[in-house]
């Protein structure tokens, strides 16, 4: 006998939010484990009520997992990001290119897309390698908050004008995840498996 | 200490792990692609050590190393994989070209010294044998 509609929409939603939970925790996790901030980190939730704040510049990666679509966007500006790379490699902020500000934002959102590729089972996914644009050139379209399988959120640090503004969307429906979640593997980052 | 040819596209990482290697005076070159890590591997068959990422443009780190045991005199150097990538599909195939290890990103200094370490010791065995 067929579910009624209700349950399968509550399903649905049960997903995007355990799922969001996770990225969200992931978006620290590299933060911390990445940047290597000085200081607490933490995340600020945007309420569907507002307007999301798009920022100089926005960079972007995503993920074909078969059964889930998984896109993640990190806007950002570069005076921000400056900071970050001076304070984590400890030079003059003056002195650092525009490129190294894209690639650690990259590397970034790299890592975030691993972690969640190694929650979700990763053999045959397509990724993209991460890319960098103006926010102002793409027309980007704001996301619709009210969309449940978009979340967006800050990962913001002391004084809370610095902020990374993170959006993720994912597309799936619950059909496709009932039949072909995977089981999580577990995997220890840094350490060498050697063959 | 040894000649590590590391290859990755993301400028960060490779200036992460050039420090971390030139601390312990290992000689780092760097490759900034997977169709790079060729062309500089050709310039430098001396390397004794590569650690290569695996996302990459035009040439992803699989195809590098197998490109660069192409050109190695003996066939064989000792190759790592440093990468986001977690998938036991893909470890299995790095496994069967030749690849001696994985690590997931991010790295830490102590595992990665040591293993590159141990590499270089069997290396250096395998050769006085």
């Amino acid at each position: 006998m067929e579910a009624p509609k209700f349950e399968v929409k509550e399903l649905e939603q049960n997903f995007y939010e355990d799922n969001f939970a996770f990225i969200q925790k992931v978006s620290l996790e590299c933060f911390e484990e990445f940047i290597r901030p000085e200081y607490q980190v933490s995340i600020k939730e945007i309420p569907q009520t507002e307007n999301f704040d798009f920022d100089h510049w926005v960079c972007s990666i995503s993920v074909k997992l078969g059964w889930c679509n998984i896109g993640l966007k990190l806007h950002y500006r570069s005076e921000v990001v400056r900071e970050l790379v001076a304070s984590r490699m400890k030079i003059n902020a003056k002195t650092i290119p525009e490129k190294l500000i894209q690639d650690l934002v990259q590397e970034y959102l790299n890592l975030m897309m691993g972690k969640i590729k190694n929650k979700f089972g990763s053999d045959n996914t397509i990724v993209s390698l991460p890319t960098t644009k103006p926010t102002s050139d793409q027309e980007d379209p704001r996301i619709d908050m009210i969309d449940r399988n978009n979340l967006c959120w800050q990962v913001t640090w002391p004084d809370n004008c610095f902020y990374f503004a993170c959006q993720i969307n994912l597309e799936t429906s619950i059909e496709q995840v009932q039949a072909e979640l995977p089981e999580e593997t577990e995997v220890n980052p840094g350490v060498l498996e050697l063959f | 200490m040894a000649k590590i040819l590391i290859v990755d596209d993301s400028v960060t990482t490779r200036i992460d792990l050039r420090k971390t290697l030139e601390e312990v005076n290992h000689d780092v070159i760097e490759a900034v692609d997977g169709e790079d890590a060729i062309k500089v591997y050709k310039q430098n068959k001396d390397v004794n050590l590569v650690i290569c990422d695996y996302h990459m443009p035009k040439l992803n780190g699989l195809g590098a190393v197998e490109g660069i045991f192409s050109e190695a005199p003996n066939g064989q150097v000792p190759c790592l994989i440093l990468t986001t990538e977690s998938s036991a599909q893909l470890k299995q195939e790095g496994r069967k070209i030749g690849i001696r290890g994985w690590i997931i990103k991010p790295f830490e200094k102590k595992p990665l010294l040591d293993g590159v370490r141990m590499i270089l010791e069997k290396e250096a065995k395998k050769a006085q044998e």
